[in-house]
């Protein structure tokens, strides 16, 4: 097990450091740093100003000289500067940390709460009004565009109905805004934990050592949730990483439909500004979330099924 | 604990026990006939379509559909902002759509297949870098980095042909590795290691073959994705740049119409939902027929 | 449908009646009565304060009540002068005040006593002095406003003065305005480079770019951490907070000198999607949104209403983008080394035949042919008509408003006709029979669909294949800056101020090399833009106007398209009272001086 976490970590790490190559590389091809401190109108800098923020920038200096100031005022835990308005990005990033920490872990809850019940039920009672049910939510989360359903949902749910308020963050903790953001962001992966659970129950259903369980008399209740639901709830934890994936992409998507103040919209505003110090780091906070993730299932995992970490 | 846990559940692949479903019993038909009917569309584009998709007519600006009191035979669907037919833009929409995603497919299984075997094939060193290029690339966020090299290179359709073929590899990476691993110690492919069979042929007549049901499947659970997220790229201002009819581009420009011409966004989320539900359908069928250990994908 | 007269018919008005301040100068004078006539030129435009800009004491009851603004963008943090890229911000949202105010008399506007209470010229331009107004404190306790203030923010923001300052209007000043030095402790004196007749109301007022004033005190005091996060100004609101992509929340200032507000409370929320603010203002949810154009006939029908002031029209001319043809720096002589790409059908090169300007060249003639039959096939009144439901207005020439006085007295030669069967013979003859395949750059919104209505026309008409490009400005921007545009592209400026002032920097070498420019360099805009600076004569400005549209029409190189309006809507049954500045800058969506909005009982 130790071995097996020490080559896990080493890989995690190795990741880690590719990712920053790959992030540092795609903020140089834009081009020179410095067009992008000029103001959005007007007459500019003067070439004293232009040389002065290439030694400030370190830009005479080599590409990998470069690359190596950057990464060691990171760790250092200076972000950087935010173009748009040159402050600090480390206090923005904590600012938009909590809508969006909110917002995935919301969706997350909800496509668990919801997602395994319903996958576990659709398997037990196959084939019934339920199980097409559970089926059609898992197929529309995965067949339709985030991003249209959730405009479609704001123009229904809040100008037609006027049950829900249009979509922003709201003040304080506002529990009706969160709702159709949250539905919307859990959908992707509630399918994905549907179909998962589901398909794994069928085949633990299916499996000679249930089919024992029942013969030796046990309650149907007890076969479900006991034999079969807790070992076909180690194949949805693999899912977590990929889960993870799936609610970055989707909070880009619902918090610029949603107008909702997180890292994702800021990224995205970022891209459209050119403000490439932002954008490199949320990246890279993404990569690290996601690669750390990754690396906690995997041990989780591992420490579930013994055959992985002999594999 | 009940004394069922002794029973030891099949170890090796719980799925074992599935019988393979019968081909016509599960064929998906209505998911099929909607593919079929979206792929002639696309074939067919010019000889259907009404309109060309790019004529426009500012008198027709969000004409309304057929069916509502101001619609008519003209406009089957109604028109979009510049008065462009919006049938005649989702029927050349799909070939659009369709073929991007499918070239990209295409480029993504090629690369990532050829990877998958080579990594899994030899081990070792290249085995590791590979790998852990793939768990890299799996780590970016993808749509960012999308975004980035979109702002870099200009948007194109080349440029999204790109992307989504960036999208797309790394899955083929990974499980034709894993199909490999367990291939190469098989009988057959030792025995053409030890008659001499040189290495390319072994990969390409021996292996290629082995994981050909893996790649299908996972070609057809991948194509939804790319389609879906061409949609999203241009819903960014990423996409296939205009006039060309994207199905993305057109629920893009008619997002912010949909209060007064919903028909604009709505008909080709319909395109899009339809067709990446028909894949979906028909990537789950093939799976569990072809290969059902992909249970878990 | 009616089309409202916007845009600045009070072109010549502005530019007498400042001329006069400039000579006559100053709150000597006695009050004058509104001037309402072009002609006019005796008067001052140095009225007593009307009811606009004086504090109200009617307004009795203590502020109360909260106002929901939904915009497209609130930008970024207020900054410090020196950084300060969204300061105009400020100023709009009532939290700073600038020296001046601008004021509408009469379709006119003009410059009334702000946070200075009176002004003087001197007789050979070179400064202004202006008189600080007493008793105007700074929020947060930062005491009263003095001349320290004025100049302090003036030098921190100005490039001249402090090196490397990014202040929005601080770029735009380098040719302006020299420094300001304290006179007194209550006179400010502006030195400027060279004087126009427009200056006080461009650079000092309310109404381009205003600059509003910091607190020195809070510099020294606090540091500049602590006023970047808190923009302490002398505006009627206070900032309570600032959360980019959020909102900006205010609260109002209790005891203003000028206006205290109604409202105790303004709240402007950043909501990027057109059809989420519009959900806004008919759920209730905001009492004032930014709306899209084509959504204001739908809100006028259920009642909603438009604010008294429109911000600048959104006037998208047709850069022929490439046309780089100046060789050396008007200024410092440097060689410019410009690539001109005669590839690009539109795209004429004068130095074919040696180093001197020929505009006889081969290339040169036929780009102008194609550029006049691009012009030719715009349907300006069916776009109007249909994209811009008829609210907006036709342009002909993008370096002029076609309600500009000049254009009305040459509307008859400078008028362009939609002729696509005369164009597709001037394609032939320019070697194009069979049209061809170019880019042209849109930003999203109203511009990228009057970008597609206009090349779908193309397309039919003269079988030219336009790819759209739609990529975000930032990233396009670059080639502006460094002059390698090889697209078709929108950009005017115009629409905002009147002809005669000098925007014809804009297609000119003057900027280089770090500075804007939409996409040409005309050595004609570079004369044109040196002559004007050299003169206040308006009649002599007026002529260099009406030769340069001669040579730009003559030339087709700025076909206009249309002119859209921009303003923002609110809700009549919430907001009983919403006075406002004129204003040509469009900070908040057009949703400005929230000290004057009253809410329905």
């Amino acid at each position: 097990m130790k071995r097996f976490i020490i080559r896990r970590l080493f890989t995690s790490i190795l990741a880690l450091v590719g990712v920053t190559v790959i992030v540092f590389s795609m903020s140089r091809m834009v081009g020179d740093p410095r067009i992008l401190l000029l103001p959005q109108q007007g007459y500019g800098m003067n070439q004293q100003e232009w040389d002065a923020a290439a030694s400030r920038l370190h830009l005479d200096r080599a590409i990998p000289v470069q690359y190596g100031y950057w990464i060691a005022d990171i760790l250092r835990g200076n972000l950087g500067m935010d173009l748009a308005d040159r402050t600090p990005i480390a206090p923005k990033l904590t600012q938009k940390f909590g809508p969006t920490l909110t917002l995935s872990l919301s969706a997350w809850l909800l496509a668990i709460v919801v997602g395994v019940p319903l996958g576990v039920l659709s398997a037990v009672k196959r084939n019934s009004l339920l199980d097409y049910v559970a089926r059609a939510i898992a197929i529309g989360g995965q067949s339709l565009p985030t991003f249209w359903v959730g405009i479609l949902a704001i123009l229904l749910f809040a100008v037609w109905l006027g049950w829900l308020p249009v979509g922003t963050m709201g003040e304080g903790f506002a529990i009706r805004n969160l709702i159709l953001p949250t539905i919307i962001l859990a959908w992707l992966p509630l399918a994905g934990y549907v179909r998962l659970v589901r398909s794994a129950m069928l085949d633990i259903m299916d499996s000679e050592y249930i089919k024992l369980a029942r013969a030796k008399g046990v309650v149907e209740w007890t076969v479900i949730w006991k034999h079969g639901f807790r070992n076909a709830i180690i194949a949805p934890l693999t899912f977590a990483g990929l889960t993870l994936a799936g609610l970055i992409s989707g909070s880009i998507a619902v918090e610029t439909v949603f107008s909702w103040p997180g890292i994702a919209r800021y990224a995205v505003e970022a891209v459209w500004n050119n403000n490439l110090p932002v954008l490199a780091i949320v990246t890279l906070l993404f990569t690290v979330a996601f690669v750390v993730a990754n690396f906690l299932v995997d041990v989780l995992y591992a420490y579930l099924d013994p055959r992985i970490r002999l594999g | 604990m009940s004394q069922s846990v002794n029973v030891p559940i099949n170890s090796d692949n719980p799925t074992i026990s599935l019988k393979r479903p019968s081909f016509i019993v599960r064929w998906p038909v209505i998911p099929s006939t909607i593919l079929g009917f979206l792929i002639l569309l696309a074939i067919f584009a010019p000889l259907i379509a009404p309109h060309p998709p790019l004529e426009a007519s500012l008198a027709d600006r969000n004409a309304p559909p057929v069916w509502s009191d101001e619609g008519s035979w003209n406009r089957i669907l109604g028109a979009d902002v510049i008065g462009r037919d919006i049938l005649s833009r989702v029927i050349h929409g799909a070939r659009l759509s369709l073929l991007v995603a499918f070239v990209a497919l295409v480029s993504g299984v090629v690369v990532g297949t050829t990877l998958g075997l080579v990594s899994g094939y030899f081990g070792g060193v290249i085995d590791e870098i590979i790998t852990r290029i793939v768990d890299v690339w799996l780590g970016l966020p993808f749509i960012l980095v999308a975004l980035v090299i979109a702002v870099v290179v200009g948007p194109s359709l080349g440029t999204m042909v790109m992307l989504l073929a960036l999208l797309a590899w790394t899955p083929f990476v990974r499980n034709v590795r894993a199909e490999v691993l367990s291939l190469k110690s098989r009988e057959y492919v030792a025995i053409a290691q030890i008659t001499g069979a040189s290495t390319t042929r072994i990969l390409i007549r021996h292996l290629l073959p082995g994981v050909f049901n893996t790649v299908m499947v996972l070609a057809s659970l991948r194509i939804g994705q790319l389609i879906l997220t061409e949609s999203f790229l241009s819903f960014l201002g990423a996409g296939i740049p205009p006039p060309a009819p994207s199905w993305g581009a057109m629920i893009s420009d008619g997002l912010n119409y949909v209060r007064d011409a919903w028909w604009i966004s709505v008909f080709p989320g319909i395109a899009i939902f339809l067709t990446v539900m028909s894949l979906n359908f028909l990537g789950d069928w093939l799976r569990d027929w072809l290969d059902p250990r992909l249970r878990q994908i | 449908m009616k089309t409202p007269s916007r845009h600045l018919p009070f072109t010549m008005v502005v530019l007498a009646l400042v001329l006069s301040v400039a000579v006559a100068c100053g709150s000597q004078d006695p009050p004058a009565e509104p001037t309402s006539t072009a002609t006019q030129t005796s008067s001052t435009a140095v009225s007593t304060p009307t009811s606009v800009t004086a504090p109200d004491p009617g307004n009795g009851t203590q502020p109360s009540g909260t106002v929901t603004i939904a915009v497209q963008t609130v930008g970024t943090r207020g900054g410090i002068p020196r950084d300060c890229p969204f300061c105009a911000l400020n100023t709009s949202a009532g939290l700073q005040e600038t020296m001046l105010l601008a004021e509408r008399t009469n379709g006119d506007v003009t410059v009334q006593p702000g946070l200075a209470e009176s002004w003087t010229v001197a007789d050979d331009l070179s400064y202004t002095d202006m008189e600080i107004r007493e008793g105007v404190s700074f929020h947060k306790g930062m005491g009263d406003l003095t001349a320290e203030d004025v100049v302090f923010t003036f030098n921190e923001m100005n490039p001249n003065v402090t090196s490397g300052a990014q202040h929005d209007t601080g770029g735009d000043l380098t040719p302006v305005l020299e420094r300001t030095e304290v006179i007194d402790e209550s006179t400010v004196r502006f030195h400027w480079i060279g004087f126009a007749a427009h200056y006080h109301l461009q650079w000092l007022s309310n109404y381009f770019e205003g600059i509003g004033i910091f607190s020195k005190r809070a510099w020294d005091e606090m540091g500049e951490e602590w006023m970047r996060e808190n923009p302490v100004g002398t505006g009627p609101f206070e900032l309570e907070r600032y959360t980019q992509n959020e909102g900006i929340f205010l609260t109002a200032v209790s005891d203003h000198w000028r206006k205290t507000p109604f409202v105790a409370e303004v709240r402007y929320l950043e909501i990027p999607e057109p059809s989420n603010r519009r959900a806004m203002l008919e759920s209730g949810q905001a009492q004032i949104a930014q709306i899209d154009l084509k959504d204001w006939s739908a809100l006028f029908d259920d009642g909603f209403e438009k604010a008294a002031e429109e911000g600048p029209a959104n006037d998208l001319g047709i850069v022929m983008g490439g046309n780089y043809w100046e060789t050396h720096h008007p200024s410092t002589g440097d060689t410019l080394d410009r690539t001109i790409d005669t590839s690009l059908p539109w795209v004429g090169n004068p130095y074919e035949n040696g180093d001197e300007f020929d505009e006889n060249t081969p290339s040169m003639q036929r780009a102008k042919k194609v550029r006049m039959a691009l012009g030719m096939t715009i349907d300006r009144e069916g776009i109007n008509d249909s994209i811009v439901e008829g609210l907006g207005l036709v342009s002909n020439l993008g370096s002029i408003g076609d309600n500009d006085p000049i254009f009305q007295a040459n509307a008859d030669r400078w008028t362009v006709p939609y002729d696509p069967g005369r164009a597709k013979e001037l394609l032939e003859e320019a070697g194009y029979p069979d049209g061809f395949r170019a880019g042209f750059y849109t930003q999203p919104g109203i511009e990228a669909e009057v970008g597609d209505a206009v090349t779908a026309i193309w397309r039919n008409e003269l079988n030219i294949d336009m790819a759209m490009d739609r990529q975000s400005y930032s990233a396009w921007r670059p080639q502006r800056i460094n002059r390698t545009v090889n697209q078709l592209n929108f950009h005017s400026m115009w629409s905002a101020f009147p002809a005669t002032w000098p925007g014809e920097w804009l297609i000119s070498a003057v900027s280089a090399p770090t500075g804007f420019n939409s996409g040409m360099e005309l050595p004609k805009a570079t004369e044109t833009l040196e002559a004007k600076q050299s003169t206040v004569d308006i009649e002599e400005l007026e002529g260099l106007t009406v030769e340069f549209q001669d040579y730009i029409n003559e030339w087709a190189l700025y076909p206009g398209v249309v002119e859209a309006p921009q303003a923002a809507i609110y809700d009549p049954q919430a907001i009983s009272e919403w006075t406002m500045y004129p204003m040509v800058n469009f900070a908040l969506g057009g949703a400005k001086a929230p000290e004057f909005i009253r809410l329905a009982p």
